[in-house]
């Protein structure tokens, strides 16, 4: 065996190692709490998987505006933008599909206009970031709560079901989206449309000068200058991927999913926010996030089921899988972590 | 090197959820496999102990019921017992009301019926579609329950796939009568009226004459509300001769407390002495503003609760809750399961059914000590709470007001009169201009008020 | 006699696997300055933050005036009566001299009051020479003095055993003097000094012995009257080395790079290149000597595009650059490769990814799709070309040597076959081997008729390279021209901001 490939092997069996200890550390932080409240750990773990999994419908589904939220914080990531704005991304894209498919019934026309509000959102909070020097995590959680209130007045007051007043005009048959036939089963369209967002964010990120510049500008903005890229340009280019990318989340998830937004604007809340998890989870590395975001839905849906079967209350299984998440995507938040220490420590 | 780089840490993932997959499914299928008897004795334990409490209740309980839940058991032992889903709201148990009433009414049946109840709370409207899909495909359940008017839409989208399965919609409908559906409507007509009557009596008491609410979104089920409460006000202005003023004000929304406590003070500021929360969370916020108005010494002014019994909130100054018996909806729902009695469509629960009214103290009492094992009622007892509400009911609710409600409960259970329930915006502002210039029948479907 | 510092057999092997150190033994006797020498990477800063308590040695013993000694931290090794200067010093710039001082005196001594601390201050200045004004806000003062203020602090924490690392690196050639003066005033008060350096001259002058290290292990402990330059070189880095390469003519032809009348403003807003205005012809080198901060990297960041031109003119070849983007400055020839590695290189990318920082256009397809196989044969180039040792393309160049990292970025620019280069601070931090390739490798492009401004505070540097000199003072150039008309003495002069003549 040559070096390099000797030492490549090295690096994936660490890789493979790392998450391998940190999810058995995970379930065994999880089995500690669950045993010590009197639960039997693996009746739970088993319910949560075997649950989770029992829908691959449902499963899918549930994973697909979390794969984009998991890419619209990890694209800006990358060009070290810390994107928390998921959620209001995923509300505007989600909002502007509800109303263009209600209006014309077009379904690529409602997923366009989704993608597109989003990214226009994302860029506005980067270019507020790049040109005025407003910190993106508060103008991102602000646009969240302003987003999430004009929605709410929206359905409640203009878009209201008058069939059902406690959810808004349903997206017309025609605007919907399916199930993609293929030999052997079929596939939920709105999953297959996610994974291809996500191959195409990979192919941006890594075989395109954009996605180049976009990591330079992310890993060291002095080199992104030296280099002669515009960081500003990146940070605003990464915020409109980022941003169209849950704008697009958004709307799959009215397209091809619930049709509609409940007053109680449960539909869409959190999304964004467990996209951080997602991201995080899948190593900020697209094909990783289409990994991580079915083991997120699995462990949500698997945990719903916790407390028909074991009775426990519900909280119990959202502690577990905030153990189990935490624990997996330490090894990669530890990397960042000691990154920023050294770069800090270099300046002293 | 990038793409080999991004596929092999693909991979490395891959191969990790799938060693956690392998090892938890392998811990699952060992703990299946090496202990096959010991879920067993557990459950016949639970069966036996449920059939000996059923079994109690049977003799203390009225002679029919004893014999139904007799011949259920001795005719076919072999029949599996009855299980039941509860699908709770979004958000779950621990909000004091619906979901909380729900749990309660899902225990009843437990101890009384001897039925097996399992709960379930989703994480959003989204995950409605595929859990009942999960559920009814399942054939695990007799009966779904489901609570809250979220569920509407998910279920008239999978009622029709499933016809064996039995689904009950709590406090909403679909609109499509289906025989494995019954959704269960409360006629809250009938309780706002008799709060009405109180509270216009109270707002004299206190010196005033002006009652309001505070309401949540202009939907149909707050058209009921405000029907039978400014039909009661009205009534008490009949009855009586005194002037009453009534204020109604749509919030727009039942989840923000803030638009609540500024709606409500610009009430108390017009003269307002009783308010009536219907909006939810919103009208905790209605609740605050009251306490300030008070404690800041501006007037005195009372609040009333809407759904589960409030008074713990603020005894001193709530006195009174309307009741809207999720309980009874859902031990109605299983109880007819049981009983064989299993009907689709709408059913509709008033105060005859007591599944709308005003809570009497135990009412209190439950919820008061609900909030106390939460730690959400502090600094007292749910006995001192019960006290304050009794002695505030005895000091500000005139008898008078207590024989006007009475006499207008018996000619409603009687079924002497019934409300109408408006069907579009147009016909509920119509019943309400009507009742405004104090034509009080115009709110009535059946009987008339001379 | 009993030696005030003994460290016996120390061996440092870092968590990564990273050996530093082989099992170093020292020995420094009281009232002597100890020189210790060695190329970079050889251990000696290793050692000496061993001995300050900041790093675990990973076994191995420690000695201090006869006592064997285990610290926890620097804390411990401050009250055995250890002191360490570094290169980058630990003062508040916006605060006086006095409270820094008094800062890290309470840190120790937390009774200790401002006007005792002061007094003392003072008696100590007047016994060892090292004048500052207590005073004076830290930034203000010039580098050199806030160097006595980082001795001065160390001293009255009752140091008995000083340690500067490369304490001349940051200072004019008199100040060094006046530092070498001051150090021989402590040796008189009995405080031994440990005196980092890798260069030559220095230990020649203010050492009475030298020990010299190479890749974490002792070559020999050797009197300083008793050695010679020549054999402190052989020792250190094993060979014996050509301190002089050959220097082709000059062959200079048209200038591609001018600079006329320019001034830039540093970060601070202030003024740091005042009005200069050079050239550089096909084919020639011209050296920028001067001490750091004088507004050389400046300059260069200028006329690379990265920083504003105030006023002035900036050409290469005929084309008024001025005003244009760096990339457009980059597409018409010029190159830049600029002193800090940490700059010129993402760090957490790897090889082929840093080859193409600069060259990205000439990697993408017509669809803007980057041809990673061809981007890879490029980087191969370069790793082959410039002698990169590395065992994979796809290694983060964060894992290479900081000379194999200098290979790659002066490589890459090289491939691009520009017409000009603005090289800073090309061999900083780099070893023996190292500095004579990077050296080689750019007086083999002058050959080649390139034309290259080449920004360095290695006199020497400057010296060997150079066919035109200018040296930068306060943002000016103090002089210009032929390298002949330069001694070392005079640069030193100049660059002390003294014209001479």
């Amino acid at each position: 065996m040559s070096k390099e490939v000797r030492i490549r092997y090295a690096h994936y069996l660490t890789i493979v190692l790392e998450l391998a200890i940190s999810a058995v550390t995970g379930f065994m932080a999880g089995a500690i709490i669950l045993w010590s409240l009197g639960y039997n750990p693996w009746y739970i773990y088993g319910i949560m998987i075997s649950m989770g999994i029992s829908n691959p419908d449902y499963l899918l589904s549930k994973a697909t505006p979390l794969l984009l939220t998991g890419l619209a914080f990890s694209v800006p990531m990358l060009a070290g933008v810390f994107n928390i704005g998921g959620e209001g991304q995923l509300y505007i894209g989600a909002i502007t599909s509800l109303v263009i498919a209600y209006y014309t019934g077009n379904a690529v026309l409602a997923l366009l206009g989704g993608f597109l509000a989003g990214a226009a959102l994302g860029g506005a909070i980067g270019a507020l970031k790049a040109f005025r020097d407003v910190n993106e995590v508060v103008s991102a959680i602000m646009l969240n709560w302003i987003l999430y209130f004009s929605i709410l007045y929206l359905i409640v007051d203009k878009l209201y079901n008058p069939l059902m007043p406690q959810q808004s005009v349903p997206v017309p048959p025609s605007a919907q989206i399916g199930i993609i036939p293929f030999p052997g089963g079929g596939i939920h369209g709105i999953f297959f449309i996610a994974v291809v967002a996500a191959l195409v964010t990979h192919y941006l990120i890594y075989y395109t000068d954009l996605g180049y510049v976009l990591r330079v500008s992310g890993l060291s903005p002095k080199s992104a200058s030296y280099a002669g890229f515009n960081p500003k340009k990146s940070i605003v280019y990464s915020m409109i991927i980022g941003g169209g990318l849950a704008g697009l989340g958004g709307a799959l998830l009215i397209q091809g999913y619930v049709h509609s937004i409940d007053t109680t604007m449960s539909t869409l809340y959190g999304l964004g926010f467990l996209g951080i998890g997602v991201g995080l989870l899948g190593w900020n590395n697209p094909l990783g996030i289409i990994l991580s975001s079915v083991f997120f839905a699995m462990l949500i849906i698997g945990g719903e089921m916790v407390e028909l079967t074991a009775g426990a209350p519900p909280e119990l299984a959202d502690t577990i899988i905030g153990i189990i998440v935490i624990a997996l995507a330490l090894p990669y938040a530890y990397k960042i972590l000691i990154n920023y220490v050294r770069r800090w420590r270099e300046r002293i | 090197m990038n793409v080999k780089k991004a596929i092999s840490t693909g991979a490395a993932i891959t191969i990790t959820i799938v060693i956690i997959l392998a090892v938890a499914a392998g811990a699952w299928w060992w703990y299946t496999m090496s202990t096959p008897s010991q879920p067993k004795p557990a459950a016949t334990t639970t069966s036996s102990s449920t059939t000996t409490t059923s079994v109690t209740t049977a003799t203390s309980s009225s002679t029919t019921t004893s014999t139904t839940t007799q011949t259920a058991t001795t005719t076919s032992p072999a029949k599996k017992k009855v299980r039941v889903a509860v699908l709770f709201d979004v958000g779950g148990r621990g909000d004091l009301s619906f979901n909380d009433m729900a749990y309660l009414g899902a225990e009843r049946a437990q101890k009384e019926l001897g039925v097996e109840v399992n709960f379930l709370t989703p994480k959003s409207l989204n995950d409605m579609v595929p859990l009942l899909e999960q559920l009814a495909s399942s054939n695990k359940y007799d009966l779904l329950v489901l609570i809250g008017f979220l569920w509407t839409g998910p279920l008239n989208k999978t009622a029709d796939k499933f016809p064996n399965q039995k689904f009950a919609l709590i406090d909403s409908t679909t609109g499509v009568v289906r025989p494995n559906e019954m959704d269960l409507l409360f006629r809250e007509q009938e309780s706002s009226a008799l709060i009405g009557i109180l509270a216009a009596a109270m707002a004299y008491q206190l010196g005033g004459n002006t009652v309001g609410a505070v309401a949540g979104m202009d939907i149909p089920p707050l058209w009921k509300f405000h029907i039978g409460y400014l039909f009661g006000v009205k009534y008490f202005e009949m009855k009586t001769g005194k002037k009453v003023n009534f204020l109604w004000q749509y919030t727009g929304t039942f989840g923000d407390p803030q638009v609540g406590y500024t709606t409500a003070m610009q009430m108390l500021q017009q003269g307002a002495k009783v308010l009536y929360g219907l909006a939810g969370l919103t009208h905790i916020g209605m609740f605050n503003a009251v306490i300030d108005w008070n404690n800041e010494g501006k007037g005195k002014a009372f609040a009333i609760g809407e759904d589960a019994s409030q008074e713990w909130y603020a005894p001193q100054y709530i006195p009174l809750s309307g009741a809207k018996r999720v309980d009874v909806a859902v031990y109605t729902a299983i109880k007819d399961v049981v009983d064989n009695q299993w009907k689709g469509g709408i059913v509709t629960l008033g105060l005859k059914e007591g599944g709308v009214g005003i809570w009497d103290l135990d009412g209190v009492k439950t919820f008061a000590e609900l909030a106390y094992q939460t730690h959400q009622l502090k600094n007292m007892t749910p006995d001192e709470v019960v006290q304050i509400v009794k002695n505030l009911r005895e000091k500000y609710i005139p008898q008078s007001a207590w024989q006007l409600v009475n006499e207008l409960k018996q000619k409603i259970e009687s079924g002497e009169i019934t409300f109408k329930t408006p069907t579009t915006h147009d016909e509920y502002t119509h019943i309400i201009q009507e009742l405004m210039k104090g034509n009080l029948n115009a709110a009535l479907a059946k009987g008339s008020i001379s | 006699m009993q030696p005030a510092i003994m460290m016996k057999n120390i061996k440092k092997v870092y968590p990564d696997g990273v050996i530093a150190l082989r099992g170093v033994s020292l020995e420094v006797m009281p009232g002597e300055i100890h020189g210790l020498l060695g190329e970079n990477g050889a251990g000696k800063t290793t050692l000496m933050r061993i001995l300050y308590g900041e790093i675990k040695p990973s076994s191995g013993e420690i000695w201090v005036f006869g006592r064997k000694v285990s610290f926890r931290g620097p804390w411990d090794a401050i009250k055995a009566g250890i002191g360490m200067v570094y290169q980058k010093f630990a003062l508040v710039q916006s605060f006086t001299v006095m409270d820094n001082i008094m800062l890290s005196v309470s840190s120790i001594n937390r009774k200790a009051t401002y006007s005792d601390v002061a007094n003392s201050a003072k008696r100590l200045m007047k016994k060892t020479g090292l004048e500052v004004p207590l005073d004076a806000v830290v930034e203000d003062l010039p580098v050199g003095i806030q160097q006595r203020v980082e001795i001065l602090k160390t001293l009255l924490r009752n140091a008995k055993v000083l340690i500067l690392d490369e304490p001349t690196s940051v200072l004019t050639p008199v100040e060094a003097e006046e530092l070498f003066k001051t150090l021989k005033s402590l040796r008189e008060m009995g405080i031994v000094v440990i005196f980092i350096t890798h260069k030559l001259k220095e230990v020649m002058e203010v050492t009475d012995r030298i020990t010299v290290l190479r890749k974490g292990r002792v070559v020999g402990t050797v009197k300083t009257s008793e050695t010679t330059p020549a054999e402190l070189a052989k020792m250190m880095v094993g060979r014996e080395v050509f301190l002089k390469i050959e220097r082709p003519p000059a062959i200079a032809g048209n200038t591609v790079l001018k600079v006329k009348d320019v001034w830039v403003k540093d970060d601070r807003g202030l003024d740091a290149v005042r009005g200069v205005t050079l050239e550089v012809r096909e084919g020639e080198i011209l050296g920028i000597a001067g001490v750091q901060g004088n507004g050389q990297t400046e300059l260069a960041e200028a006329v690379a595009g990265l920083r504003p031109v105030a006023k002035g003119k900036i050409y290469v070849g005929d084309i008024d650059v001025t005003d244009k983007p760096t990339s457009f400055r980059y597409r018409i020839g010029l190159a830049y490769v600029p002193d800090s590695r940490s700059v010129g290189l993402v760090m957490d990318m790897n090889i082929t990814e840093n080859v193409i920082l600069t060259n990205l256009l000439s990697v993408l397809s017509r669809y803007r799709k980057i041809r990673w196989g061809y981007a890879r044969e490029v980087a191969h180039r370069v790793v082959k070309g410039f002698d990169v040792i590395t065992p994979s393309l796809s290694a983060p160049i964060k894992y290479l040597s900081g000379g194999n990292q200098q290979k790659v970025m002066v490589g890459r620019e090289i491939v691009r076959e520009p017409k000009a280069f603005v090289v800073a601070e090309p061999t900083h931090g780099l070893d023996v081997g190292a500095t004579e390739f990077i050296r080689k490798t750019l007086a083999s492009l002058k050959t080649k008729g390139k034309a290259i401004m080449l920004i360095s505070t290695d006199l020497d540097e400057i010296l060997q390279l150079s066919d035109r000199i200018a040296v930068m003072y306060e943002g000016k150039v103090m002089a210009v021209g032929p390298a002949s008309e330069f001694t070392l003495e005079r640069l030193g002069l100049l660059m002390g901001g003294v014209s001479g003549e």
